[in-house]
């Protein structure tokens, strides 16, 4: 399979009174033509402006490095024009809160049609087909007389899937989905989740997941890329998940999750806060702070390491047996902060 | 729809009783007498006192007008008149009767009020719009700064200025009297410019407001460029604020058309209204002033109708309050 997208050494800045914000540093990431990766992290991990800056819709104050790869070009490298032609027609970005991102004052139908009326894909009549067509495909009933809905008078669930037709109605070879289930209800989530891998597969697109949920990134993809602090920390395949992790970060994430059966007991959490990007990163690891396997070396930038195939961490861990460690062996309790077990 | 606007052609008429009531009340309590205040009828009671006839005049307005009996009977008589069309007669011109005198001067101050709003309306959204999509720019900087010596003057600044450049330096426009629309470049012109001054400051910020929503992020993630963004999307949903502050600019512009009509030397019913005020010209008083108020009421609800229009959200969801 060719590699449709290929993001390389990305890094983005922002000038901002306090200091830089460190938002990406140095993310590295492949996708191939009909595949999905997944992007995982804190809110602040840098895993929404990266994709941010894949579309180049960051404020011009953004000091953006690096090589974005996608068909044979440089996303980054293009005129704002040439960007213009790739947006909405071959990339597609779904987001997070679908009522924030429709105006309130156009027709559903009207916001439909623009991705094809802007780039002169169909007259108004044929792109009011493919809106109808679009709309029933998404699942929306009686789609005529929806059409010429506002935005207010939908659920989130069925904004949601009004924003995926609109991003796939041009027919994208890449669709970005910005943490697309976070606003919605657990029920719905599901169904629009199984509605993106429905049309994936149909139009045959690859898309770029961002989410902090582990369960949809497991999921939905294929790959899943684990950032922190504007970083991959780790890179595996989505069926190594839940046993062949590495990163302490990863299994703290993994181990937070709250399940339904078992024994209850408090939920275990990583203690600390996440790493502050504004001023000048800490020379050593990121995750330093608040981790429980923290030794000396840490206080220097650790490596990537390749665990094996598709799958590198960046961490020291691997060069000692971490297994050993799980006690508090080196003076460092692996324990939260209210005394849960991690 | 029908029902909200029934409702307030409903609230416009309580009103319209409250403003006559409050009106009345305050013209009686005020100091002084039309014979009193005004020179001319004061040059002949003076002279009617000095043939011994002094008490003529005033005993026959008093009992043309009912001058004599308490104000809340002499209000009845006038409710009842205006009830039956009987407006009565000007004290200061006595052939005429007010609606005859309100229907000679009052268009052409409400043609020079709704000149003077249409005017600054499309021009502070044609200067708020180009300061808001070159935002940060000499463009935006020089239009802003033009805008904030527009607010800071009043009106007849700015009119006294335009008559010395285009009337005494240059000879362009006509400065005084009404012939014809060449008469009312100066005057509208002198009533738009403090409003665009505000108007467009405002069009701006909710411009770019606006611009900044979410939702134009998506005509960008689509594929649109700044125009679609701004045109397409956002200036619609800046007008929103926008009309809001468009209506009380009405009521001040009412009061600005008096200065105005003075300056220019407008035959307009803002002069008259002036007047009528200081002489103690009862029934003029009373006419002009509920007219002022119906104007703006009525120029309200207007607004408050494009609210309607504009937004879907008032239009399907009815209105509240």
């Amino acid at each position: 399979m060719s590699v449709l997208l290929r993001i390389e050494d990305l890094y983005v800045q922002f000038g901002t009174d306090e200091g830089t914000v460190h938002a990406v540093n140095g993310l590295n990431l492949e996708l191939k033509a009909g595949g999905t990766v997944a992007i995982v992290g804190e809110s602040g991990s840098g895993k929404s402006t990266a994709m941010t800056a894949l579309m180049r819709l960051l404020p011009r104050t953004a000091r953006v490095s690096g090589h974005i790869w996608f068909d044979g070009q440089d996303l980054l490298s293009l005129s704002s024009r040439q960007v213009r032609r790739l947006r909405g027609h071959h990339i597609s970005m779904v987001f997070q809160n679908p009522m924030a991102y429709l105006n309130p004052t156009k027709t559903i139908g009207q916001q439909l049609m623009e991705p094809l009326l802007y780039h002169h894909l169909a007259t108004p009549r044929q792109a009011q087909q493919q809106a109808l067509d679009f709309l029933e495909r998404v699942g929306i009933a009686s789609a005529r007389a929806r059409f010429s809905s506002y935005p207010f008078e939908f659920s989130g669930g069925m904004l949601q899937r009004v924003m995926i037709a609109m991003g796939l109605i041009a027919g994208p070879k890449l669709l970005i989905a910005d943490e697309p289930t976070t606003a919605l209800d657990v029920t719905v989530q599901a169904e629009i989740l199984a509605l993106l891998k429905e049309l994936q597969a149909e139009h045959g697109m690859g898309m770029v997941l961002v989410t902090h949920d582990m369960a949809v990134a497991a999921q939905m993809a294929d790959e899943v890329y684990v950032m922190y602090g504007g970083m991959v920390v780790e890179h595996l395949p989505s069926h190594e998940l839940m046993k062949g992790e590495a990163h302490p970060y990863l299994r703290g994430l993994l181990r937070s999750i709250p399940r339904i059966d078992g024994r209850r007991e408090k939920l275990p959490f990583i203690a600390g806060n996440p790493v502050n990007t504004v001023g000048t990163l800490p020379h050593g690891c990121l995750f330093a702070s608040r981790c429980p396997h923290r030794r000396n070396q840490c206080s220097e930038r650790p490596p990537l390491v390749k665990l094996g195939d598709r799958h590198e961490v960046m961490c020291w861990l691997p060069y000692v047996d971490m297994e050993e460690d799980d006690d508090g062996q080196f003076g460092i309790q692996s324990v939260g902060a209210a005394g849960t077990h991690l | 729809m029908l029902k909200y606007l029934v409702r307030r052609v409903l609230y416009i008429i309580v009103a319209f009783f409250i403003v006559s009531l409050v009106t009345f009340f305050l013209m009686k309590a005020a100091p002084g007498s039309f014979l009193q205040l005004n020179q001319y009828v004061g040059n002949i009671a003076a002279a009617a006192t000095s043939m011994g006839l002094d008490n003529v005049v005033a005993q026959e307005l008093a009992k043309e007008y009912h001058l004599n009996d308490p104000w809340y009977v002499q209000y009845w008589y006038y409710v009842w008149h205006f009830i039956t069309f009987h407006m009565g007669y000007s004290f200061e011109f006595p052939n005429t009767d007010t609606v005859t005198l309100i229907r000679q001067t009052f268009p052409l101050s409400l043609g020079l009020a709704f000149t003077s709003i249409a005017v600054a309306v499309v021009l502070s959204i044609a200067a708020g719009t180009l300061a808001a999509i070159r935002e940060n720019t000499w463009m935006d900087g020089t239009t802003m700064f033009v805008a904030m010596v527009g607010t800071a003057v009043p009106s007849y600044v700015v009119a006294v200025f335009l008559m010395l450049v285009f009337g005494v330096w240059f000879h362009l426009l006509p400065v005084l009297g009404y012939q014809g629309p060449r008469y009312f470049v100066l005057p509208v012109l002198s009533l738009a410019i403090p409003m665009i001054g505000s108007m467009s400051r405002y069009m701006r910020n909710s411009l770019m407001e606006s611009l900044h929503s979410e939702y134009i992020v998506t005509v960008f993630a689509k594929g649109g460029g700044l125009w679609q963004a701004a045109f397409g999307h956002a200036l619609r949903n800046s007008l929103l604020p926008f009309v809001t502050v468009v209506g009380p600019h009405l009521a001040a512009l009412m009061m600005g058309t008096v200065f105005i009509e003075q300056l220019f030397g407008l035959p307009g019913l803002a002069h008259i209204f002036t007047d009528a005020a200081s002489t103690r010209d009862y029934p003029l008083i009373m006419d002009s002033t509920l007219l002022y108020s119906v104007v703006i009421m009525v120029m309200n609800l207007i607004v408050d109708l494009v609210y309607s229009v504009l937004d879907p959200r008032i239009r399907k969801f009815g209105y509240t309050g």
